[in-house]
């Protein structure tokens, strides 16, 4: 072993060295090892497995794009929105309104009503457990939430004197039925009245469309609507 | 927003463009065609076949106790031939 | 060959065969070309690798003690945390990349370094750019984008210190004496070139004409996410796909296999930053496509495995005794994993309840570093005793380096895994509050897996210590040896 131009002689089979070395790939020692490889070994580079783990794939990865893909439309961000024709009608999913509510409340009222929904003594009153609330029909609250009240307001009690956000322009009838059915359905609070829906909002809305300019209601005119909304 | 135009026609046309001249240029140097003397190519002729070129640096500082192998694989007597 | 020789030196230096001597010396030259900027951008980034861990260090334990050195503004979290990214991602990695490449380059292409002072003013560019950086972000002048803080003054410095190697690259390539191409070179060159792409493309919509809205978001991710897959990844599988045959002395195992791995990569990797945007305000196909692209990776990760682990087959016990291979073979299992890891990542059940946790930044230093710093360091071992033609002083301090950062990712990466995606169940959970004293809330289910990466990071730092000792340690010895040789010489003349 003087000299490693001697190692041609040795064949890879036998040297234990090379164990795990893929059959057939020659002795690097050759002398030339770009002459002596024949080209041939590597005309079937691709193996069955490859092929069929490569289909796979591509099937998976066109089923998932159609599947997910939105129809491609820009401004459908709800990857369950199936296929083109979804995409095409523009369908919006159904929200839970639960959720919304929430959401909505968390993001609006909670700020002066308070999270836990007792508002502060002297400034913002109670939603929990309200008579404004809790109130049969929800059509003063509807207006409430649409135009803002103020002025003296006895709530559970106490007498509030101060001026609320309209939120008309603001949120959609959807939101506002969310958030009203979210308060007079929150358990925790003790309320427990009956949910709304966007259609009385915005039969509401649209009866009340003159009256907004005036500004926020007051507890008089408030009183002298009736618990239930009248049929149109 | 004409710099984003720029950019759109760089992503769409010309990295693709680049890219498949690339290819193409590969194809004919025959680069997919002769890949085990493509794979031999890093070696030098007379570089030892399976035998490790890297070891710990020792031996030599004499701090190791004498180790039951020689320590460095490059030194590694090779087998009687068959 | 000479059975008694003791050292690596003794396969470099030249023997009684003539012919064999005569090739052993241009392998030499080409290696001899190169020291000087290596060098250079070895030291520049083994600087910025400590000054980026203690960086590290700070950011993490701020965050289970958020008093330490909180008084000093300097110091902050909000200034620390970039100060680290950046100082490790342009500081340490980049340049230790280029000084690979670079090195790798030569050898592929078979000749010895052309136009070195190009490189070397590259290299001065580069560590005044990030010094500038790190120094304008420590100093609250960070742009406050993600993976892009660097303020723009700093930036064209960066910029044209990379264009000077870019076009060294392709110089270089055009100089080439070896015919073949060899997969690593294919990935070193793509890698030349995407990196000025999506660096000046990210700088451009972010920074200089800040593009609107979330599309921001979706150009941030489509950055850092290429960043580490197209400018590292490919540095790292280069070096893997060259030391680690070459280590062993044996061809890789299927080599038609890597060639579909490098395209596989090239036409899929830079459509996946968008799935770390799972269930924010962008149009469903484009988090869609982004998904079947990140799944799609399965192809060149698994060819890169197999290629990788079936060359290593049979050849395990060598990491015994073999520094880089231990390195490099920790790197490549380390990609397969994080890889295929990533992969989970994306789709969207998982990443609804991963992503905004601290299972995002596991995974990213399960690529960073597992994956590309370890083969960086191994490519650094091997390289450093051909070029200086001095062997590594201690293997001690090689056995602590490796040890102390394995163990150290290692107990970084899985528990701060299983912590974020607990994070992430909990924060999903309406009824787990974010912060409370006394019920079990988010910060503190993630408080242990805090702790325990301070505590992984100090073992790193100790790991990096031991290497910059052992690279202070081996460029000391060249000089003494130059400096005995030239007295031996200049003796042997009088
Ligand atoms: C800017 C603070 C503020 C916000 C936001 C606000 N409110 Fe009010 N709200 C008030 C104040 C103040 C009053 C009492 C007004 C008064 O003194 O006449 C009030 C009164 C009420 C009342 C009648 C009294 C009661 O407590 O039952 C209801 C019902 C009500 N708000 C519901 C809501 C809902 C629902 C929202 C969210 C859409 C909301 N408020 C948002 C300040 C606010």
């Amino acid at each position: 072993m003087n000299s490693p131009t001697s190692t041609p002689s040795s064949s890879p089979g036998n040297d234990p060295r090379s164990r795990g070395r893929p059959a057939g790939v020659k002795d690097l020692a050759a002398r030339d090892p770009l002459e002596h490889v024949e080209p041939g070994e590597s005309q079937r580079p691709i193996s069955l497995m490859l092929v069929i783990f490569l289909a796979t794939l591509f099937s998976w990865a066109g089923y998932y794009a159609h599947r997910y893909g939105g129809g491609y439309e820009p401004l459908i961000y709800n990857e369950n929105a199936y296929g083109l024709a979804a995409a095409k009608t523009n369908a919006a999913e159904k929200l839970d309104p639960y959720a919304l509510g929430q959401r909505v409340f968390g993001n609006t009222c909670a700020r002066c009503h308070q999270p836990d929904g007792l508002g502060l003594p002297g400034q913002y009153p109670p939603l929990a457990g309200s008579e404004w609330v809790l109130a049969p029909g929800p059509a003063r609250m509807i207006r409430i939430v649409l135009d803002a009240v103020q002025g003296p307001i006895p709530v559970k009690g106490a007498t509030f004197d101060n001026v609320m956000t309209p939120w008309r322009d603001t949120l959609n009838d959807e939101q506002i039925a969310a958030v009203i059915t979210f308060v007079r359905t929150q358990k925790e609070w003790g309320n427990t009245a009956s949910p709304v829906t966007p259609e009385e909002v915005a039969a509401i809305r649209a009866k009340t469309k003159a009256r907004s300019a005036a500004g926020p209601w007051t507890v008089a005119e408030l009183q002298a609507l009736p618990d239930q909304e009248p049929n149109p | 927003m004409s710099v984003l135009w720029i950019l759109f026609v760089c992503s769409l046309v010309v990295l693709p463009g680049i890219a498949l001249l690339a290819f193409r240029w590969a194809m004919r140097q025959g680069e997919f065609r002769h890949l085990e003397k493509t794979a031999l190519s890093i070696f030098d002729d007379d570089e030892p076949v399976g035998q490790t070129t890297d070891c710990f640096p020792g031996g030599q500082r004499g701090k190791k106790p004498a180790p039951t192998r020689p320590p460095n694989p490059i030194s590694r007597p090779r087998l009687p031939e068959a | 060959m000479n059975a008694a020789s003791p050292s690596i030196l003794a396969a470099l230096s030249p023997s009684d065969n003539e012919e064999l001597a005569q090739r052993r010396a241009v392998l030499a030259e080409i290696d001899a070309s190169c020291r000087g900027p290596l060098l250079f951008l070895f030291s520049g980034s083994i600087i910025w690798l400590l000054v980026g861990t203690v960086f590290a260090l700070l950011a993490s334990l701020k965050l289970h003690n958020p008093e330490y050195l909180a008084n000093y503004s300097w110091l902050t979290f909000g200034r620390v945390r970039p100060a680290h990214l950046n100082a490790v991602i342009y500081g340490f990695a980049s340049e230790a990349a280029i000084g690979v490449t670079l090195w790798l380059m030569c050898r592929l292409c078979r000749t010895p370094l052309l136009f070195g002072w190009i490189i070397n003013a590259a290299g001065v560019f580069w560590n005044l750019g990030v010094t500038i950086g790190v120094v304008a972000i420590l100093a609250g002048d960070s742009t406050g984008i993600e993976w892009l803080e660097i303020p723009p003054y700093a930036t064209p410095i960066l910029f044209v210190s990379y264009a000077l190697i870019a076009v060294w690259g392709v110089i270089t390539f055009r100089f080439r004496r070896e015919k073949h191409l060899y997969v690593s070179q294919w990935y070193l060159l793509a890698a030349l070139f995407w990196f000025p792409w999506i660096y000046s493309a990210a700088q451009i919509l972010l920074v200089l004409d800040p593009v609107r809205g979330t599309v921001q978001a979706a150009v941030n991710w489509w950055f850092a996410h290429n960043v580490l897959g197209l400018w590292f990844t490919p540095i790292g599988l280069a070096s893997i796909y060259y030391f680690i045959p070459k280590v062993l002395g044996k061809p890789v195992y299927n080599y038609s296999l890597s060639v579909l791995g490098f395209w596989s990569l090239a036409l899929f990797y830079n459509w996946n930053g968008m799935h770390h945007l799972v269930g924010g305000p962008m149009p469903a196909w484009l988090i869609t496509v982004s998904i079947v692209a990140s799944v799609m990776m399965t192809i060149p990760v698994i060819t890169v495995g197999i290629n990788h682990h079936l060359t290593m087959w049979g050849s395990f016990r060598e990491l015994k005794t073999s520094p880089v291979l231990r390195f490099m073979v920790f790197g490549g299992m380390s990609y397969t994993l994080t890889s295929l890891h990533g992969i989970a990542l994306a789709l969207r059940s998982v990443s609804e309840v991963t992503h905004f946790t601290h299972s995002t930044i596991a995974h990213s230093h399960q690529g960073m570093y597992a994956f590309f710093t370890m083969v960086m360091f191994g490519a650094i071992y091997y390289i450093m005793p051909r070029v200086l033609q001095v062997d590594w002083p201690s293997a001690r301090l090689i056995r602590v380096h490796f040890w102390a950062v394995a163990i150290g990712i290692l107990l970084y990466v899985f528990p701060l895994i299983v912590g974020g995606t607990l994070e992430g169940m909990a924060m999903t959970n309406p009824d787990v509050p974010f912060v409370d004293a006394v019920k079990p809330s988010v910060v503190s289910l993630t408080l242990p897996y805090l702790k325990t990466r301070s505590y992984s990071g100090m073992l790193i730092f100790l790991g990096h210590l031991a290497f910059a000792i052992s690279f202070g340690w081996i460029v000391l010895r060249w000089a003494q040896a130059g400096r005995l040789a030239r007295l031996k010489t200049s003796l042997a003349r009088v």
